[in-house]
């Protein structure tokens, strides 16, 4: 089920009517919170439904085995829990892109083996479910948090549809705790709740699926010329934007409409100044957790630059590989290691005197980040090899300045509009007064009723991760 | 324990429920007074090539006012040559190619050629090229209604039919209840009407890296005085199935009104020659080029046409078509070629000779560079 398409809506009416009615009784909300959720995931399928039930059953077993146990059975239960997330994890994502380079490495060696490529298809949400579920285990196994000891309660938390399948990955102790107490709902929840899910269909349905085709056609493009790789790319930099950030503007504005409150997970990352900057702004609950879970156990910046630099490049290189089974997406990782450790080391190197201007930073920021989306978007290194020698190709197409005039009418209001969003340091900006908001907000509906009603609807980018 | 509270009076809920769907029940409305009051003229949004084409053809009576040679026939002939190209070669040529669509018929292309000559006064002669399917299967459109309407009104009633007809498949792929909602709310007048003024996506595949955009057609065409490419087959691997190339399925009985048609809206004084667009090789018969012969020779009594292009290729490989009727781009390039030699026998204008050994010269010329081609017909 997918947030932009008219079953959700029918969903969502309907369980908010009955979350509306189960306002006496937190178990019957929790329950009617897991119901809602397996509904909405086993919409998909049934089968990894069940998966899911099981592995959340078995870490919720194994976090309260943790608490109650002595410091090495409880490191017994995490490494278990972990194991079996990993390896859930692992044969799901990343079986057929072991094999496969297994296979190239010993080709490489002279050596040939045949070697059957399993047809499996990958669990939506997986990677941000499994991330959650593990991030509880350990924060009971650090005595962060107590364990739940209510089964419902933690199921429930682990698949609230919201963010189930493209996050938020919310941290139990921020998440769990809201499943346990009274949540008053306001006007304020209402306004907000409503903001954000309008300003996040409009992203999906408008902005990004309309970008898709831009991206498209540069990079489908047989000989496409620096002009259009440069455009088609920016052109990727804001679907993804708009698709991811647009997802969890909705996970955010639902949730929000249930009285949760879940975390800023993009904010304003093109408008960042350096590369530490935009990875404190991007996708910001994936940051934190490989900041939390991986970074600073390896060491963080404790140890010395170059162990700094080495942990920045291992997780920047996992962190790419969480994104997909896929060569591109770890040289993606090696690309932005490569970037921050180029700024830690710049920032060691620099003079004190010395001050870049922030435009200057911006502009090298973006184009780290824009080649790092080439990267990220071309279907193999031969097309990256592709792409990368257009660019120094200076043709372009003759119906260019059309493709340049559209693509502005889609990304410079975004952009001028986070630009406001900035200087005034709120989120939504002209939606304070009661008209303006309600003018806005008809904008936005009627724009995403236009663009809603197409011949097919694209799945959000991210729930392929 | 209660699970949670509702913290808010049912005015908070009507202010910020109540206001935006009040300013959404405005803009629908301003959009449905905006449709019936008919503001924005006949603007249509360029979204399918077929509405780009017949839109440009029915204004073409606004371009290229120095024109002196009309080409006009089905997508064959808005798609298999360049007029831009054919100028270069014939100098004295100032080519312009109203070719449309075969599901128009003759009658229509009659009609485009008589407001194309009320306006452009230096054309002396008119090309009809169309293909050999369209001879065929007559490409018969429903007969015209008994009551008489200016070329202007016709082209908007054919644009109406077709618009509905495609308005028809797309609801089809929405649900009943989808469509519906759409229609009250006003959603295709605001996405055809207003949205697709200030922006438009881009084509898919082969078309979108040729065209770009809808306007990219309209841009193409223009630059190329009426001229389209068809690039959907220029990665090859087409595949075409041999068809009945005897006589007697090759002029349908149909065609001879429609042609009548056509030669009563031409002025007299305007020479009228008539021309067949190639076919693939691999799917014709080998007596073929005497087919096309035979079937000229009817064309011209049928149409009272003053010459027939009968040194004109019947035949290119397949690899130069991008489908059935249709040249891809370095098809068209060589049948440009190949017909600036065979108009240079039928018209007063001399191909550049010069122009033509040096395009031959480099690899762009035609496979042929006589009036006799490799199979060897006229």
């Amino acid at each position: 089920m997918l947030f932009d398409t008219p079953a959700f809506a029918d969903f969502f009416a309907v369980f908010f009517l009955l979350y509306y009615l189960a306002r006496d009784s937190l178990r019957v909300r929790n329950g009617l919170i897991l119901l809602g959720s397996a509904v909405f995931y086993g919409a998909w399928s049934v089968q990894f439904l069940l998966l899911l039930v099981a592995t959340a059953s078995f870490d919720f077993f194994a976090a309260l085995h943790v608490a109650a146990s002595n410091k090495q059975r409880a490191r017994l239960w995490t490494a278990a829990s972990l194991s079996l997330n990993l390896a859930v994890l692992g044969f799901f994502k990343y079986c057929n892109f072991f094999v496969d380079s297994f296979r190239d490495l010993l080709a490489l060696g002279g050596v040939q083996i045949n070697t059957a490529t399993l047809d499996i298809v990958l669990p939506v949400g997986i990677s941000f479910y499994t991330f959650q579920s593990m991030s509880y285990v350990i924060d009971v196994y650090r005595g962060r948090i107590a364990p739940s000891s209510n089964l419902v309660e933690f199921l429930a938390y682990i698949s609230f549809f919201p963010q189930l399948v493209a996050g938020p990955i919310e941290r139990a102790g921020s998440l769990l705790p809201q499943f346990q107490t009274e949540r008053p709902i306001t006007s304020q929840h209402l306004k907000d709740g409503m903001t954000l899910t309008i300003v996040g269909l409009f992203k999906k349905i408008v902005i990004a699926d309309n970008l898709a085709g831009f991206v498209q056609l540069a990079y489908g493009n047989p000989d496409p010329g620096a002009g259009l790789v440069i455009a088609g790319t920016t052109a990727f930099a804001f679907q993804i934007y708009c698709d991811f950030s647009g997802y969890s503007d909705i996970a955010r504005g639902t949730a929000t409409l249930l009285g949760f409150k879940l975390m800023k997970n993009f904010d304003l990352p093109y408008l960042a100044a350096s590369l530490r900057e935009f990875w404190r702004r991007w996708h910001i609950s994936l940051s934190s957790w490989f900041r939390d879970y991986l970074y600073v156990p390896l060491g963080g910046n404790r140890r010395g630059l170059w162990r700094t630099c080495s942990n920045l490049f291992i997780v920047m290189l996992v962190a790419g590989l969480w994104h997909g089974a896929k060569i591109t997406f770890v040289l993606w990782g090696a690309w932005h290691a490569l970037g921050l450790i180029s700024n830690k080391l710049w920032l060691v190197v620099k003079p004190v005197w010395m001050r870049i201007p922030s435009a200057v930073g911006w502009i090298l920021t973006m184009a780290w980040i824009l080649y790092g989306w080439l990267i990220f978007r071309a279907s193999s290194i031969e097309d990256v090899y592709r792409l990368t020698a257009a660019l120094t190709n200076f043709s372009t197409p003759v119906w260019f300045h059309l493709y340049l005039r559209n693509l502005a009418v889609l990304c410079v209001p975004l952009l001028l509009y986070q630009i406001w969003q900035r200087t005034r340091g709120s989120e939504f900006p002209l939606l304070s007064a009661t008209w303006s908001r309600a003018f806005v907000h008809a904008f936005l509906i009627i724009a995403i009723l236009v663009f809603g009603q197409r011949e097919e609807v694209r799945p959000f980018i991210y729930f392929q991760f | 324990m209660r699970s949670h509270m509702y913290h808010f009076s049912r005015r908070d809920a009507l202010r910020w429920i109540g206001a935006p769907m009040m300013m959404f029940v405005c803009g629908v409305a301003a959009a449905h007074i905006l449709r019936l009051g008919n503001f924005f003229g006949d603007f249509q949004a360029p979204a399918y090539m077929e509405d780009i084409v017949i839109s440009e053809k029915a204004g073409a009576a606004r371009e290229r006012r120095d024109a002196n040679l009309l080409f006009v026939g089905d997508s064959s002939c808005l798609m298999d040559f360049s007029a831009r190209e054919l100028e270069e070669l014939m100098p004295e040529t100032k080519p312009y190619n109203l070719g449309s669509l075969s599901t128009l018929g003759l009658a229509k292309f009659g009609e485009f050629t008589a407001a194309f000559l009320a306006t452009h006064t230096n054309v002396r002669t008119v090309v009809l090229l169309i293909s050999p399917t369209m001879v065929r299967s007559g490409s018969s459109p429903p007969p015209p209604p008994a009551r008489h309407n200016s070329p202007e009104e016709e082209h908007e009633i054919e644009k109406f039919r077709h618009d509905a007809a495609r308005t028809e498949t797309e609801l089809a792929r929405l649900t009943e209840r989808e469509a519906k909602f759409g229609k009250l709310l006003a959603l295709p007048f605001i996405k055809t009407q207003l949205v697709a003024r200030v922006f438009e996506t881009p084509y898919d595949g082969e078309f979108g890296f040729t065209y770009g955009f809808a306007s990219g057609v309209r841009e193409h065409m223009k630059a190329d005085y009426g001229s389209a490419l068809d690039p959907s087959g220029a990665s090859g691997a087409v595949k075409f199935h041999g068809i009945d190339s005897s006589i007697e399925n090759f002029v349908s009985r149909e065609f001879k009104p429609q042609c009548q048609e056509f030669r009563r809206a031409l002025p007299s004084g305007v020479r009228l020659v008539v021309g067949l667009t190639p076919e693939p090789t691999s799917v014709m018969a080998t007596n073929y080029p005497e087919i096309v012969r035979r079937t000229l020779l009817i064309l011209k009594e049928f149409l009272r046409a003053d010459d027939v292009l009968t040194n004109l290729r019947t035949r290119l490989p397949d690899q130069y078509f991008s489908s059935d009727t249709h040249l891809n781009p370095a098809g068209a390039r060589q049948f440009t070629h190949a017909l600036a030699i065979a108009l240079e026998k039928h018209t007063r204008y001399a191909a550049s000779k010069n122009r033509r050994r040096s395009a031959i010269a480099s690899g762009n010329g035609p496979v042929v560079s006589s009036g006799r081609d490799q199979e060897g017909n006229w």
